[in-house]
């Protein structure tokens, strides 16, 4: 269960990487530090990334990130971008493409309806990163797409949302509301219009008329999201896609982890690597080794004390971790380090631990 | 309580309400929507409605809120039974959620409000949801009476505000690591509760700290005689580890304690990986702080 071989082998053959995890487990680290370590050699990579810290967003290559594609680096043979997703623009961007005309994307984009429905609706985050991921998975600049998913305890919400938002676009009562003319369709003008008094009487009646109207707007351009939404299904089932479930070794981001990939694996999208981020270095099976060719000084012992705690924190950290690693076919463990992630050159080297498979590695910046 | 993603938000709301509990209170601990408080505090959650009328009460009680439920009562209460069920069924009730900004954290509110004036509990611990929720939840008064002039939903705004602001009332106890990015993302959340929010912050809690480790000293030439080369330098890297990481911490906190004036409890690294906390150090701590 220790080192590995690394994820080099498995990138070989796949255009896609999908971090997926709890929140606050490195997971946009890890993203990041995949895609750099694959553009030093060779790929043509691009990192999205949801909300990156300071910290890493200037170890990626100190410009500031947008929600295009952007060079960060590096001058060696492969090329690394990075962008950071923004979901309001994406799905403008959208709307954009999927509208009859330019006039009929303007009347949405100024619906106040819309602008609330873009940035609040549930799971339209997670649409927007596999929407984000699907206009790059086909843009010949890069061979190579890493995204960083955004930390969602709903984790169906990545897989579904498209599903879930055409449902909702698609939503007969609001239909009711919105055409009531013509033919049968007339008789339930009357219960329609009762039906939206009585709605704005309760939530206001500019939030059902922006409705209504956004409604009325969109007329015509569900089956351009229907479409999209199963080629994304698709491209995330493919064998080109490498989904990678990012941990820590504690007892809830395992469980988290093993929810998602349990309802990845429910739809069809098979998880097959793991990355354990911020175990602790045991050097304890190293010592035990020679332990009963060791003669105990005052000076040994000083230092074995000081590792006897690490040690049964290890083990119990293997035991967390057990679950989630049998899972998957690859794993690597990345150990908690003193100092944080501080610069380019610690970012390729831990992608580089993350490739190959190595579990400890040097920073530069300070550890030793 | 408030706090990102596993930084031991749930356990410590759990502690509190059993350190609440031992200290004579009758406390509600509250789960907003699914989280993991249940299995914490090994009892079933009890509706509401039963907390209100005062029937036959544990000291720990389990109250569980989900905003999909909360917005469905509150169109039966305004008359929109059968609707309300046609429109949850069709995927309609979220699209009002939606249209409707913070109608869902108002009446989360309005239920935490509910709880709060029961003489039947003395203290209401909210398990918040994740950082960035949470902050839409206590913005929620302000969202609301932005857009709702006059009403019902603006009148319940304005009572979610009252018991948010008033620090006899409520107080947002932050939880964090001490880790580089949860330290800053807890310093920019003080800043946003209590500048624009207007609410007050209790202790922040520092979950996860690493205890004092001595640097180390290079191997004698006795122990380089005795141990083999690959073993001493796995100990010292190990030891030198722990020694820096505490290091760094402890200027984290400085830089944490400089920039909000609340006490801070710290507590320490579980031995094992529970979730990242221990539990009865976190006890014995906020019972000392109590």
């Amino acid at each position: 269960m220790t080192g590995g071989a690394g994820l080099a082998g498995a990138l070989e053959h796949r255009d896609v990487v999908l971090a997926v995890g709890a929140g606050g487990v490195g997971k946009t680290t890890t993203a990041a530090a995949i895609g750099l370590a694959a553009a030093l050699r060779g790929r043509r990579v691009c990192v999205v990334t949801v909300d990156p810290a300071r910290r890493l967003a200037d170890a990626l290559g100190g410009t500031v990130l947008g929600d295009e594609p952007r060079r960060v680096g590096p001058d060696s043979r492969g090329e690394l971008w990075a962008m950071m997703l923004d979901p309001k623009s994406t799905f403008d961007a959208v709307v954009s493409d999927h509208a009859g005309s330019p006039e009929q994307a303007a009347e949405i984009l100024a619906n106040p309806f819309y602008q609330r429905l873009s940035t609040s609706l549930p799971g339209v985050h997670e649409y927007m990163a596999t929407e984000t991921l699907h206009r790059l998975s086909v843009d010949d600049r890069f061979d190579l797409v890493v995204v960083d998913t955004p930390p969602s305890r709903h984790v169906l919400d990545l897989v579904d949302a498209p599903d879930r938002l055409t449902r909702f676009l698609d939503n007969r009562m609001y239909r009711t509301l919105v055409r009531p003319a013509g033919g049968v369709a007339r008789l339930a003008a009357a219960p329609a219009r009762a039906l939206s008094r009585r709605l704005a009487a309760v939530v206001g009646g500019q939030i059902v008329d922006d409705a209504i109207g956004f409604f009325e707007a969109f007329q015509g351009m569900e089956e351009g999201f229907v479409e999209r939404a199963r080629a994304v299904r698709a491209l995330l089932a493919a064998d080109t896609t490498l989904v990678l479930a990012v941990a820590t070794p504690k007892r809830d981001t395992v469980a988290t982890g093993l929810e998602i990939t349990g309802a990845l694996a429910e739809r069809g999208i098979r998880t097959s690597a793991a990355v354990a981020n911020m175990t602790t270095f045991d050097p304890w099976p190293e010592i035990a080794e020679w332990g009963e060719q060791l003669s105990v000084t005052p000076e040994l012992s000083l230092r074995l004390d000081g590792l006897r705690d690490r040690h049964v924190r290890a083990d119990a950290e293997r035991a967390v971790l057990e679950p989630l690693f049998d899972a998957v076919a690859a794993t690597i463990q990345i150990h908690r380090r003193a100092t944080e992630l501080g610069d380019h050159a610690a970012l390729a080297a831990l992608g580089g631990a993350i490739l190959e498979g190595t579990d400890r590695y040097d920073v530069g910046d300070g550890e030793r | 309580m408030a706090g990102k993603g596993g930084v031991g938000k749930t356990t410590t709301a759990a502690a509190l309400a059993r350190v609440a509990v031992a200290g004579g209170h009758r406390v509600v601990a509250v789960a907003v929507g699914d989280g993991p408080l249940t299995d914490l505090l090994e009892r079933e959650p009890t509706p509401v409605e039963s907390v209100l009328a005062g029937e036959e009460l544990d000291a720990l009680i389990l109250v569980r809120i989900d905003p999909e439920e909360a917005l469905a009562a509150y169109l039966q209460d305004n008359g929109l039974s059968v609707i309300g069920r046609r429109m949850a069924r069709t995927g309609m009730l979220e699209l009002v959620a939606t249209a409707t900004p913070a109608i869902k954290e108002l009446l989360i509110l309005g239920r935490l409000r509910q709880l709060e004036q029961s003489e039947h509990i003395d203290l209401v611990i909210v398990d918040g949801p994740a950082s960035g929720h949470a902050l839409e939840l206590v913005k929620a008064p302000a969202s609301m009476a932005s857009i709702a002039k006059a009403g019902r939903l603006r009148s319940q705004a304005e009572q979610a505000r009252n018991l948010l602001c008033d620090s006899a009332r409520t107080q947002v106890v932050l939880v964090t690591l001490p880790e580089h990015t949860p330290i800053q993302e807890t310093v920019e959340a003080a800043f946003d509760l209590e500048d624009e929010v207007g609410i007050a912050l209790g202790p922040i809690i520092v979950n996860g700290c690493a205890s004092p480790s001595p640097a180390v000293e290079p191997p004698t030439a006795q122990l380089a005689a005795d141990v083999p080369r690959a073993v001493t330098d796995a100990m010292d890297a190990a030891l030198e580890e722990a020694h820096l990481r505490h290091q760094a911490e402890r200027e984290l906190l400085a830089e944490l304690r400089s920039a909000i004036g609340v006490p801070r409890i710290e507590l320490p690294d579980a031995p094992t990986p529970s979730g990242g906390v221990d539990l009865v150090a976190l006890i014995g701590a906020l019972w000392g702080a109590a």
